[in-house]
């Protein structure tokens, strides 16, 4: 058999294997079940803008609890139940007179687990 | 081996391959690209309930008690207990507004929360009355002021349907204004005025004991509070496509304080997902200024979207718009306006767009690898 021949006959056979990951995907290849957090800040005339995405990476619908607070004190909390695969978004306005000490805690629970995954501190200043 | 069916199934190959390519590539741009949801949006309405919490008996009228015993009871339901006017009224009590029927205002309602410019859609009082006896058909009958009780719009009354037991009467309703064309500055707690006024047939002094167990009243009102598509306000949209993404929302006549905005993706079967909070905004001057990038979940659902503003101090939104909005007093909601979402404003750009640029790279390299051996042939 020609050197031509084996590489036709090798690449339908590759052609072969990719349509049927294409149509089955009987495996997921390097995947990890996490929660991803991705942070940016932004600095404004009267206030910083924390912004948070939550990205539920669990491979199942997931419920968050949200808290902020400032001084050893929680000022905001919420609950939220991310979709499998989806993103929740949480803008913060933090003002002058919220914070203490010159600083803001983030911490992020996931139900039922008593420690947080995620635990952020901003320090901010106001001019 | 013979050769010849290598040629056959790489044709047969070929055209399959080629018509894969090509729906690939008009699917994709039709999944990305069209846009398949008809805008349908804008302000939403809300209606929100409150119970009195100011009282006080209308003289010279009637007996001149009005509800004589604990008429502070009416501010809430069930307990304490009922507020009582014992053998009401005096002389003709037949005709509401005359001077011979007890009148009892109740005001303090707390609707100052209210966005000034909101357009009031509909006045809901509900009224928990419980009459001694139905003998001389007794009536209660509601009138509401806008000016602290000058002017006041005309009656709206019921004749008592059930003896001794405590009966729910419903006055107006969400599409009922009373006649009267409102703004939210008349629903203050220094304008508002809701009027009980007690009655009966008999043409005499009436012997009739009615009590008021509740007296809320409802507004049903649209907020001032519109998506754009710039940051200047000046474009409003209620269509977000293709690079328009990025939603402005704006409101207006909001009093100080701080505030939360929620943003719910396409309504599906049990409601939208909560897909953002921008929470903690200040409104010093009337204005509630909120954005939200409708490229920051690319897997959201395209449609018609919502966007919900509360007090910060509220109790936090539910992760359903259904049951958000199914508790509007619970999660104290001021504003909801609807824009529609295309599915151009949040592609998934990993996945949909780098499988149409793969399908049209694929296409390119095969219709040039067939040009190339068309061009072989003939030679």
């Amino acid at each position: 058999m020609s050197k031509l021949r084996i590489i036709f006959a090798a690449s339908l056979l590759i052609l072969g294997v990719l349509l049927a990951f294409t149509l089955f995907r009987p495996m997921v290849l390097g995947q990890k079940f996490e929660t991803l957090i991705r942070e940016s800040i932004i600095q404004e005339e009267d206030e910083w803008i924390i912004q948070i995405n939550i990205i539920n990476k669990e491979g199942e619908d997931t419920d968050y609890t949200i808290e902020w607070s400032t001084g050893g004190e929680i000022y905001n909390s919420k609950n939220v139940s991310i979709k499998n695969g989806r993103t929740f978004t949480n803008i913060h306005h933090v003002h002058p007179e919220t914070v203490r000490e010159g600083e803001i805690n983030l911490t992020i629970y996931k139900e039922g687990e008593p420690t947080p995954f995620e635990q952020s501190t901003y320090y901010v200043r106001f001019d | 081996m013979n050769w010849r069916w290598h040629k056959r199934v790489s044709a047969h190959l070929m055209r399959v391959v080629t018509v894969m390519l090509v729906a690939a590539l008009a699917g994709g741009f039709l999944l990305v690209f069209y846009q398949d949801y008809v805008s349908a949006a804008g302000a939403v309405s809300i209606t929100r309930q409150s119970s009195p919490s100011a009282n006080a008996a209308v003289t010279p009228d009637g007996d001149d008690n009005g509800f004589e015993t604990n008429p502070t009871y009416a501010y809430a339901d069930g307990t304490p207990g009922l507020a009582v006017d014992t053998d009401s009224g005096d002389a003709v009590n037949s005709v509401a507004t005359d001077i011979g029927t007890d009148k009892h205002n109740y005001s303090g309602y707390g609707m100052d929360i209210i966005p000034d410019g909101s357009t009031i859609l509909g006045i809901t009082v509900r009224a928990d009355i419980a009459v001694d006896s139905l003998t001389n058909a007794p009536f209660t009958a509601i009138r509401l002021s806008w000016d602290g009780g000058t002017t006041w719009t005309a009656v709206i009354s019921i004749t008592l349907t059930v003896a001794v037991t405590e009966t729910t009467y419903t006055y107006g309703g969400p599409a009922n204004d009373w006649g009267h064309a409102w703004s939210a500055s008349e629903l203050t707690d220094a304008n508002f005025r809701v009027q009980v006024i007690n009655g009966d047939t008999k043409n005499q002094n009436s012997i009739r004991d009615f009590s008021l167990d509740w007296i809320p009243v409802s507004i049903t009102f649209t907020a001032p509070w519109e998506s754009y598509s710039d940051s200047g306000h000046s474009t409003q949209t209620d269509d977000f496509f293709d690079s328009t993404n990025h939603v402005y929302m704006e409101g207006t006549g909001f009093p100080n304080g701080n505030y939360d905005v929620g943003y719910y993706d396409g309504t599906v079967a049990g409601g939208g997902t909560w897909v953002a909070t921008d929470e903690n905004i200040t409104v010093s001057t009337g204005t509630l200024n909120s954005e939200y990038l409708l490229t920051n979940d690319q897997t959201a659902t395209p449609g018609t979207w919502h966007a919900l503003a509360q007090p910060a101090s509220a109790t936090p939104l539910d992760s359903s718009y259904a049951t958000a909005v199914a508790d509007p007093d619970g999660y104290e909601l001021l504003a909801n306006d609807s824009f529609t979402v295309q599915p151009s404003a949040i592609p998934e750009f990993p996945t949909v767009m780098a499988g149409i640029m793969v399908a049209g790279l694929c296409f390119g390299i095969y219709y040039w690898m067939r040009k190339r051996r068309l061009a072989y042939v003939k030679a």
